[in-house]
């Protein structure tokens, strides 16, 4: 069977999701990838790649109720599934079997 | 605190029709975040949601312009008076692909726009593809007003590799609208056997050329209220039309005004669209005074 490897933002975003835990909503994974990655992130290109991963079947999403807060609109809540779970960890192999080796990365990170 | 209203009212009108992000964006900017930061967000959901409707047209639309600039480059090509190298005839394709890209362009995305499936352009997103147009119109306006001029005289130097005296269709808007108010000698020194038809057909050509880009788009927004197969046979048959009018040989026309030479086949794009729409609407009201009538 094809290893489905991640981009670099599908792999944050998937490990967003899994930080944020239950309330993993767009904006709170945006945040959790500034903060963890100091990146700032669209909330078109998150959107867009949280739907390309539904679509492959790495992450499901449900609908929460609207809040006032939020204008009246919902909450649309994200959650990693088996098959994103296991995406994530072939793509950490592959990116720690990249690093292994490499006089230069050696030591701690920058 | 309210977010900006403007760009809030953008994303409503022309963002994607996805409640969450629309909440997304007010609970991040009511936790802080700058109007700056609320205005990118909502450009780029703009332009992601236009993209992502035009996206499945887009390799549709590329083979007809392509289409369109090989039919519209070939006969030149073919009658070309000097024996070709292939590194002259390159030469002298790219040197008309201009002249051909400022026709082909409004012609092949209309094709892609309007042959593509029915959900792919959504109503919302019309005023978007008249402000792409009105953009695409100016920039054929440039196009076709020096740079096209430039490409041509280019393209008849190298064909006949030596220095050649411009003709009509090599001389910028500017020079086009000077010769206008002058003398039939004095054209004659400038523009190579020119009369003064050529020169009001080129000058008012390249206004009305400038203008297809508008009436393409106004063709492909009322052309989408028909049905799948009607609007491509439809979209096929006015850009052949429109393309091979550029083929005719203007002796063939000079027994008509300039005025109506330059601006018949933009003005036949326009009227048409507004005859679809005539005919949709009256369509559409048949429909809904049938349904409300007793049985």
């Amino acid at each position: 069977m094809r290893r489905h490897l991640l981009t670099d933002f599908e792999l944050m975003i998937l490990l967003a999701v899994l930080r944020v835990g239950e309330e993993a909503y767009g904006v709170p994974i945006a945040r959790e990838i500034e903060i963890t990655a100091g990146r700032s992130v669209l909330l078109a290109a998150l959107y867009t790649a949280l739907d390309r991963l539904e679509g492959n079947g790495l992450v499901t999403s449900e609908m929460g109720d609207p809040t006032p807060e939020r204008g009246g609109r919902a909450k649309r809540y994200f959650k990693v599934t088996g098959k994103g779970l296991k995406a994530v960890k072939e793509t950490q192999r592959a990116l720690t079997a990249l690093w292994t080796g490499i006089p230069a990365l050696k030591g701690r990170p920058a | 605190m309210i977010p900006p209203r403007l760009a809030t009212a953008l994303l409503l009108r022309f963002g994607p029709q996805n409640d969450p992000v629309v909440g997304d964006l007010r609970e991040a900017y009511l936790r802080g975040k700058s109007s700056r930061w609320y205005w990118s967000q909502v450009l780029a959901l703009v332009c992601s949601n236009a993209y992502r409707a035009i996206c499945p047209s887009l390799s549709g639309a590329a083979t007809a312009v392509t289409a369109a600039v090989l039919v519209l480059e070939l006969p030149f090509l073919a009658h070309s008076p000097t024996p070709l190298d292939p590194h002259r005839w390159l030469l002298m394709a790219i040197y008309l692909a201009p002249q051909a890209l400022v026709l082909a362009v409004p012609v092949g995305l209309t094709i892609g726009m309007v042959g593509g499936p029915p959900s792919q352009m959504p109503s919302r997103l019309q005023p978007l593809m008249l402000i792409a147009a009105a953009f695409g119109s100016l920039m054929t306006f440039v196009m076709a007003g020096w740079v096209v001029p430039a490409a041509n005289q280019a393209y008849r130097v190298t064909a006949i590799d030596s220095d050649a005296l411009r003709g009509v269709a090599e001389l910028t808007f500017g020079e086009l609208h000077s010769l206008m108010k002058t003398s039939q000698s004095s054209m004659f020194a400038v523009a190579q056997s020119s009369e003064r038809w050529d020169v009001m057909a080129h000058y008012y050509g390249r206004w009305a050329t400038s203008c297809a880009p508008l009436a393409f788009a106004l063709f492909g927004i009322c052309a989408m209220s028909l049905s799948r197969m009607s609007r491509r046979i439809v979209a096929i048959a006015v850009a052949c039309a429109y393309l091979a009018y550029f083929l005719i040989a203007p002796e063939w026309l000079k027994a008509f005004p300039p005025l109506v030479v330059a601006w018949a086949p933009t003005t036949a794009v326009a009227v048409l669209a507004v005859l679809i729409w005539q005919v949709s609407r009256f369509r559409a009201s048949a429909v809904s005074n049938g349904e409300s009538s007793p049985p």
